[in-house]
């Protein structure tokens, strides 16, 4: 009987150390590029914070056609880095401070 | 789910031969005969065999680092160019065969590969000014050891055969080719351009395990005591090939846009090669005698 289990234990050890896709290793790590498809759009990274859902806030600064200060862009991700959806401030908002500021359940940038 | 496809498989071969192992009697007077008559219907046969093979994957689960914000993902995605490339393998083939049945253990060394495409394009106006290709080439090198049942479909000289099995591989080497090319319209006219390839060791970026189902068909043709064969097999991956957890872990990879899809990959192999039998070789046996 023993010995049944001893020819057993190479196909244990086989079937061990194959790969297996996992959610929590997708959580994990991960690398992202957001992509715009607009030529002349130009945004550049300030701040990213977790979000209380998993997610990931991203602050941006964004090219203004009509004025030399940076405008604001949002940037919201889910837990795995997806996109899932982007805010572009309004201009008569420009040049937020370097880092997103928690108060609470929100995000501050002024 | 598909670790408990692997053990079950392992199980339904190790536990049949290890009940026939208790059922041997003791062989009397009487049946001496016919237990020569079924040690000449045994053989074993030593062979090599080498050829090609073509590469083809199934994506279990898509992954990209391109995340776009204002168009769909399925522009970025990648498209898989299955079984365009050639591949080569080496195999030494140790076969018992009993009353047209063959057990056969071939370890085999074989070097695989498989392509993708990915591309990004952007635009002014609806106007491209920029389009960037991507060629990926994935080269994998395998230590593999299959078990393969055959059955003789026939008993002539030419002897057709059928066979089932499955193969247990390991990694030995990987590597990524990476080929970037696009078109620049922004500086006016069309301007093709290439960038120098990305080539870059990727061995921890496959697993170093996996498993598959085989199926297959060849043909035996004896030459006085040897055969010749030609085998043609066709894999069918059981497991992932790719690693999971070091998916993003080449940054020179990831900044170009590039992760490696969870995949499966087929495979279909030709092999032509030699067999020599290891028992009777005196001068009087011919091996198209006996199975």
């Amino acid at each position: 009987m023993i010995r049944r289990y001893i020819l057993l234990l190479p196909f244990l050890f086989a079937s061990a150390c194959l790969e297996e896709s996992t959610t929590a290793l997708d959580e994990k790590a991960f690398t992202r590029i957001y992509d715009n498809d607009q030529f002349d759009a130009s945004y550049y990274p300030i701040d990213m914070q977790q979000t209380a859902d998993g997610g990931y806030l991203m602050l941006g600064g964004r090219r203004l056609d009509n004025t030399n200060f940076s405008g604001i862009y949002l940037l919201k991700a889910d837990r795995f880095g997806n996109f899932v959806k982007e805010l572009e401030v309004d201009e008569s908002f420009v040049n937020p401070i370097a880092q997103l500021m928690s108060a609470g359940t929100s995000f501050k940038f002024f | 789910m598909k670790r408990l496809y692997l053990l079950t498989f392992c199980l339904l071969i190790c536990l049949p031969g290890y009940s026939q192992a208790k059922r041997k009697k003791p062989a009397s007077f009487s049946t001496q005969g016919k237990q020569k008559d079924t040690f000449l219907e045994k053989q074993w046969w030593l062979g090599f065999k080498g050829g090609i093979n073509f590469s083809g994957v199934v994506v279990d689960k898509s992954y990209a680092v391109i995340a776009p914000t204002n168009y769909t993902s399925s522009q970025t995605k990648k498209k898989y160019d299955n079984y365009s490339t050639v591949g080569s393998q080496a195999t030494v083939e140790i076969t018992f065969t009993f009353k047209g049945f063959s057990f056969s253990l071939q370890p085999t060394y074989r070097h695989s590969s498989f392509v993708y495409t990915t591309a990004s394009a952007w635009y002014e106006d609806d106007v491209p000014m920029l389009e960037l290709n991507y060629d990926q080439e994935q080269q994998i090198d395998y230590a593999e050891m299959p078990l393969l049942v055959k059955y003789d479909i026939t008993n002539t000289k030419l002897r057709p055969y059928v066979q089932v099995g499955a193969y247990y591989a390991i990694l030995l080497n990987a590597n990524k080719a990476i080929s970037v090319s696009g078109v620049d319209y922004a500086s006016g006219g069309e301007n093709k351009f290439t960038e120098p390839d990305i080539i870059v060791g990727a061995e921890y970026l496959f697993a170093k395990y996996n498993w598959g189902l085989m199926a297959g068909a060849g043909v035996n043709y004896h030459v006085g005591n040897i055969r010749v064969n030609l085998d043609l097999v066709y894999r069918k991956g059981m497991s992932l090939v790719n690693s999971t957890e070091n998916r993003y872990s080449n940054d020179r990879l990831t900044g170009t846009g590039d992760v490696m899809d969870d995949i499966k990959m087929n495979n279909f192999s030709v092999s032509l090669g030699c067999l020599f039998p290891l028992r009777f070789l005196t001068s009087g046996f011919t091996s198209l005698d006996r199975p």
